[in-house]
């Protein structure tokens, strides 16, 4: 099969295109019609420009306020979290208060390991004596 | 000194907002240069892409119009600027097409009447609609190729660049696109002997 060029075509081929293009063609814009066409372009015209324009506040705005609102999360997020939950130094205290050093260590399992010691130690009452001697 | 520095900043300034501009006019002539030449060819080319739908036609073209407006600072000169807008007008149709053609589906899904009715002005609507059904059964490359090339007698070199295609595929596209027609427009063709 071979493929010919469009500019190939048989005198009969052109004129059956020519028939085509005819009765299939869109009728030009009248004088009214292309003012009207103009009007709407125009119209459509403004309100991108004005999509635009609010778009470009949005990003003046928007960052840095994004920004700032991200930095206030990374400064102090990361101290809430890491703040101590239970004021473990009253709880010892009163832990060893009511029920002795044994029971309070041990009530206070759930606490980390150097809390635990901590709290101990600073309720401890015989620590100041033995500093002293 | 100081005096001077001021009228040498504000005039660095006044040349920085003439060529700005002048940048703008330019931009501004060259679109209504766009708009004057293309109009009715492009209202041409999307009619006959959109099976003779006038206001779809007029819809696309518009919102081309609207994307070159606004692209019309970034393009470079690399193509003939036609060509640019072309590429661009064909991006639309073929969304429009989609668009529609979801539409339809659902609208066949709630079983009702079609939304397009497609019969143009002319000079006889029973033949548009034939040739307009002849061209839809064919594939969208042919179609789009066929319109270009055959019917709005843009070269083939110029077709292929608007529809991003190599020109082997479009003489193909165009010579598949011409048997299918002769075919089903066999009385068409028997008339024009």
């Amino acid at each position: 099969m071979s493929e010919r060029h469009p500019t190939e075509l048989s005198p009969e081929e052109r004129a059956f295109l020519e028939r085509v293009a005819e009765s299939y063609r869109a009728e030009p814009l009248g004088p009214a019609e292309v003012v009207a066409f103009r009007a709407r372009l125009d119209a459509r015209l403004e309100t991108a420009r004005r999509a635009r324009e609010r778009s470009r506040h949005r990003i003046i705005w928007g960052a840095p306020a994004l920004a700032a609102a991200a930095l206030c999360a990374l400064l102090f997020l990361p101290r809430y979290f890491a703040a101590p939950v239970v004021p473990a130094g009253v709880q010892a205290s009163l832990l060893i208060e009511y029920s002795g050093l044994e029971t309070a260590v041990a009530q206070l399992g759930y606490l980390p390991e150097e809390y635990q010691l901590l709290s101990t130690l600073l309720d401890e009452p015989w620590n100041e004596s033995d500093e002293e001697s | 000194m100081g005096d001077s520095a001021g009228a040498m900043k504000s005039g660095v300034t006044r040349h920085a907002d003439a060529r700005a501009y002048g940048a703008e006019a330019a931009r501004r002539l060259r679109f209504e240069t766009l708009v004057r030449e293309q109009r009715d060819r492009a209202l041409g080319l999307a009619w006959r892409l959109l099976d003779g739908d006038r206001s779809a036609a007029e819809d696309v073209v518009q919102e081309a119009l609207v994307r070159a407006h606004r692209s019309l600072a970034r393009f470079r000169e690399e193509a003939a600027l036609g060509t640019w807008f072309y590429r661009i007008l064909i991006r639309e149709v073929r969304r429009h097409q989609l668009r529609r053609a979801v539409r339809e589906r659902w609208e066949r899904l709630l079983a009702q009447a079609p939304a397009r009715v497609t019969v143009p002005e002319g000079v006889d609507p029973g033949l548009q609609r034939r040739i307009a059904a002849a061209l839809g059964r064919l594939s969208r490359g042919q179609r789009e190729a066929f319109v270009f090339v055959h019917l709005e007698s843009f070269t083939v070199q110029q077709a292929a660049e608007a529809l991003g295609k190599s020109k082997g595929t479009i003489k193909s596209h165009l010579h598949r696109a011409l048997l299918s027609l002769r075919a089903e427009l066999a009385d068409l063709r028997e008339e024009t002997r």
